[in-house]
């Protein structure tokens, strides 16, 4: 633009849309994969984290304003609302996106140790999609000894779920988040910058 | 993909046209209808009239594939559960019905998407007072989505030529690189259309601070009254339970 | 109608050549052509115009610019976009909507026209377009000609008085750009002002007015319709300039035939969604042979080409090589296919990676060598996506050079391309047949198949039509091809 603009332009806004529907479709294609293996399911987060970096990194880089995250954040939740996921996530995604602005906001979006923190922040999202089965448990754990499931067996299951299977997760995703980023901020500086691009 | 695009263009024969705002009040009902699900019955009941509000219309193929899929689903859950010992039936288990459970409004939202435009979907959002800068970058979405498919296949391409592998194996031999080679094109490409629809829709008057029109003209019927109210009454039938 | 007067505009970020010290006046009803090499400023000359510069692309810009009354610097784009209406290049990238119904009434929803007047405009647009046969389908199942035929209409609709084009041919074939001609005639006649930039002039001959030749910015030439058509060709091949009149371009005499068949494609048939594209195909080719596939959109020359290289595994037929038939995935490992889009099909960080991606043990020396005979030495440590258009089609044939492949398939290498860069590619693929390769070029180029190919396929209902020696002798058929007349047969 001719001057300097802090609002968000519609090229801005275009951007924002196309690099958004980037980020809806690697998050589907990285994460589908382990959702769709009960046994890996739980390393979703840690997946999706570690391939959505570049993505996010490049979109922050070409609309360097307070809007683009909390617009990715509202149209994933959008997104994973219409596709039935669990409400929270929704929510969740629409809360750290506005939260991973203001943290590379406050390094004028050129930070790059800031915008690998929101990024971290913004991908702790998925935990909440989780919740559900512990939220739930209760009406799953009658439902499966109703089929004849033991007790005693689905007692020690669930309890080591909640004793470490979460913070795991958290855990396990910030450090997924933080290669994803670390991997993201090479390629911008190894092709994107270098190509002229941002 | 290819079948959503197929429905699209077939949406306009369908007997059914709803108002975009009333196909968002139907997607908001049914998820909560998945909150509440008091079992398995009632969630094939809603699973039948998602069907049913496919084909009514206009989204054979896509209804029905889907449809198929879930059928699968539930006879997965429920003969998983009759032949699996505990240890594969908690996890098994779970995860299906973790699928089956999302997979109603997965569909819903596949038909919704097939059958509203890109400018009906603009006017209804200005209509709900949602601010621009969310409404464009969500049409943009809806536009671009199906493009992503085009482009991976070009990069598909591309990458046998050369010999880079595209499989899953060869994914897993090498999982940074391989990442790499499909991240290279696919941004620099995404970054360079942004620019190029940017340009064509700013001289297009874009950027115009009135309200948009719409040629389809949006308004509720008593389709749409008809079509909300048997979702909401299914809503309540759970309330009740 | 348009007064640009002493302007001068360079870009914030370099991503283009500004221009200098531009004037220039055009009357209303007035047709200009903008021509000149890549990178001269005729796209820069038509964002001014439209209003891109400055209001999209920032930079310093000095001079004024007035277009239909209004002060374009100081006028918003919604504004200007009622009165200036604007093609682009890529049909791909123009689209806001999925479905062409919609798109067509984007702009006039996009400046709040009230809904009566949209289908009123709609079906004026959709019956001097003669759109029809397009209407209510998705973007996604449309050629390219068929695309910019629908972004043409999206302007068309905003009836604008001023029409800027930038290299709006581009992506079209034949019989699609034969219609664009038609189009401009349309408006020239409704009496609206047209700004074009395009380096494929052939198709305008009959429509401009005035040329303006662009040179670094500057403008180095004025000429008059029928001053153009007099320039001898090497004047014009000097300034970097397409031909203007086609049948006027000198036809080699058959060159000598390279005789040692080594690729036979018998009793072919190709195959998509189960759908049969072609039959019975039979072709042969030496090491040395250069062939032009031309065909119109969709008679298959694409899946005849990923056929060919192995990507596409929908057929029945044997490809045979040295006499033994050939696998998918060994005719992958034999192949290479230049697409169109090249940006694809660039992976790394510099072009010298590039060359040893995907090898355990690069060989530098040969690497060096190719780079030095493909005069991309210079330019090995830069990054393939910063290189010009052409460069990065050398990158991309320096590749298949270093994989050792035989088979070489150009899709379409020349779209875009200025006179000079198109001199380049057929250097190339004539370096690269003297070095014992096979080559088919995809292209709608009549220029580049006389000056490289020393034999031409034509596809069409479903077959092989022809299969020709270019030479004099053939003239006549490969000009019935390039020409309005049997594009229309063709049609019907």
């Amino acid at each position: 633009m001719a001057s300097p603009n802090h609002s968000l332009q519609s090229k801005d806004l275009i951007t924002t849309g196309i690099f958004s529907t980037l980020f809806f479709i690697v998050t589907m294609v990285s994460g589908m994969f382990f959702a769709a293996n009960p046994v890996l399911t739980f390393l979703m987060p840690i997946v999706v984290a570690l391939f959505t970096g570049p993505v996010y990194l490049l979109m922050v880089a070409k609309v360097p304003k307070r809007g683009p995250t909390i617009i990715l954040g509202i149209i994933m939740g959008l997104l994973m609302f219409v596709t039935g996921m669990f409400w929270l996530w929704s929510v969740a995604y629409v809360l750290l996106g506005i939260i991973a602005g203001e943290i590379s906001a406050a390094g004028k979006f050129k930070s790059v140790k800031l915008n690998t923190l929101g990024f971290t922040i913004f991908s702790l999202n998925p935990i909440t999609a989780y919740m559900m089965i512990w939220i739930d448990q209760q009406s799953f754990k009658e439902y499966l000894m109703s089929k004849g499931t033991q007790q005693a067996y689905l007692d020690s299951m669930f309890q080591a779920a909640q004793d470490w299977i979460l913070p795991g997760m958290i855990a396990g995703t910030i450090v997924a988040a933080l290669i994803g980023a670390f991997i993201g901020n090479k390629l911008l500086k190894k092709h994107f910058e270098r190509a002229g691009v941002v | 993909m290819e079948s959503i695009l197929v429905a699209r263009e077939r949406s306009r024969q369908g007997l059914l046209r709803l108002d975009p705002r009333t196909k968002l009040s139907i997607l908001f009902t049914s998820n909560i209808m998945v909150l509440l699900s008091p079992g398995l019955p009632y969630e094939i009941l809603m699973a039948a009239l998602i069907l049913l509000l496919g084909l009514l219309c206009g989204v054979y193929r896509y209804s029905i594939k889907m449809t198929i899929v879930y059928f699968f689903l539930v006879a997965g859950q429920i003969l998983g559960t009759l032949y699996f010992d505990d240890v594969l039936r908690v996890f098994l288990v779970t995860f299906v019905v973790f699928l089956r459970k999302i997979f109603p409004c997965a569909m819903l939202g596949g038909i919704l998407i097939a059958t509203t435009r890109v400018n009906e979907f603009m006017a209804a959002m200005h209509k709900l007072r949602m601010p621009r800068s969310i409404v464009i970058p969500l049409a943009v979405t809806l536009r671009y989505f199906p493009g992503v498919i085009e482009e991976w296949r070009h990069i598909r391409d591309s990458m046998n030529l050369r010999g880079l592998s595209t499989s899953f194996w060869g994914f897993l031999k090498s999982p940074i690189k391989t990442a790499e080679y499909v991240y290279v094109p696919m941004l620099f490409s995404a970054a360079k259309i942004a620019d190029e629809l940017s340009a064509a829709a700013v001289t297009r008057g874009i950027d115009n601070p009135k309200i948009r029109t719409c040629v389809q003209q949006l308004g509720f019927t008593a389709a749409d009254g008809l079509c909300a109210g048997c979702f909401m009454v299914l809503l309540m039938s759970a309330l009740w339970n | 109608m348009i007064t640009i007067e002493n302007v001068s505009f360079s870009y914030q970020d370099a991503e283009a050549d500004g221009i200098q010290n531009v004037s220039l006046h055009m009357e209303k009803g007035e047709c200009l052509l903008l021509c000149g090499r890549s990178g001269c400023g005729k796209s820069t000359l038509t964002r001014l115009i439209n209003g891109l510069v400055p209001h999209f692309y920032s930079g310093t810009l000095a001079g004024s610019v007035r277009v239909a009354g209004m002060d374009i610097t100081q006028v918003p784009m919604h504004v200007i976009g009622e009165k200036v209406g604007s093609v682009f290049q890529n049909p791909r990238s123009q689209f806001f909507n999925v479905d062409t119904d919609s798109e067509i009434v984007f702009g006039l929803e996009n400046l709040a026209f009230p809904v009566d007047e949209i289908r009123r405009r709609f079906e004026q647009t959709t019956r001097d377009l003669k759109l029809e046969k397009i209407l209510g389908r998705s973007i996604f199942k449309l050629s390219g000609g068929e695309k910019q035929k629908i972004a043409f209409a999206s302007v068309y609709a905003l009836s604008p008085d001023v029409y800027v084009l930038d290299e709006p041919s581009s992506n079209l074939d034949v019989h699609a750009i034969a219609e664009l001609s038609e189009l401009l005639k349309m408006l020239k006649h409704q009496g609206k002002t047209i700004v074009i930039a395009e380096h494929r002039l052939y198709y305008l001959k009959d429509i401009v007015d005035r040329i303006v030749y662009l040179e670094k910015g500057r403008i180095a030439g004025e000429y008059t319709g029928t001053d153009f058509l007099e320039m001898s060709s090497s004047t014009r091949a000097s300034k970097g300039l397409r031909a203007m009149d086609l049948m006027g371009i000198q036809l080699p005499a058959v060159k000598a035939q390279p005789r040692t068949p080594v690729l036979e494609i018998r009793d072919v048939t190709l195959n998509y969604d189960k759908t049969i594209i072609m039959k019975d195909i039979q072709i042969t080719a030496s090491y040395g042979d250069i062939i032009g596939v031309i065909g119109k959109n969709g008679a298959g020359k694409s899946t005849f080409s990923q056929t060919l290289c192995g990507l596409h595994k929908e057929f029945s037929g044997f490809f045979l090589w040295n006499g033994s038939p050939m696998s998918p995935k060994q005719r992958l490992k034999l192949s290479y296919m230049v697409k169109q889009d090249v940006n694809y099909q660039l992976f790394a960080a510099s072009v010298e990676e590039e060359c040893s991606l995907g090898s355990n043990n690069p060989d530098e020396g040969k690497i060096e060598e190719v780079l030095k005979g493909m005069s991309l030495y210079e330019y090995r440590q830069r990054h393939p996506m910063s290189l010009s258009g052409g460069q990065k089609q050398r990158t991309a044939v320096a590749v298949s050079q270093l994989c050792n492949k035989k088979i070489i398939i150009f899709d379409e290498p020349t779209s875009g391309l200025d006179f000079g860069s198109m001199v380049e590619v057929s250097k190339l693929m004539e370096e690269l047949a003297a070095a014992g390769k096979v080559i088919f070029v995809v292209t709608h180029d009549y220029e580049l198949i006389t000056k490289v190919c020393n034999r031409m396929i034509c596809f069409a209902d479903g077959k092989v039509k022809d299969n020709l020696v270019v030479g004099t002798e053939t003239a006549r058929r490969l000009q019935d091809f390039f020409t309005l007349s049997e594009s229309k047969k063709i049609d019907e």
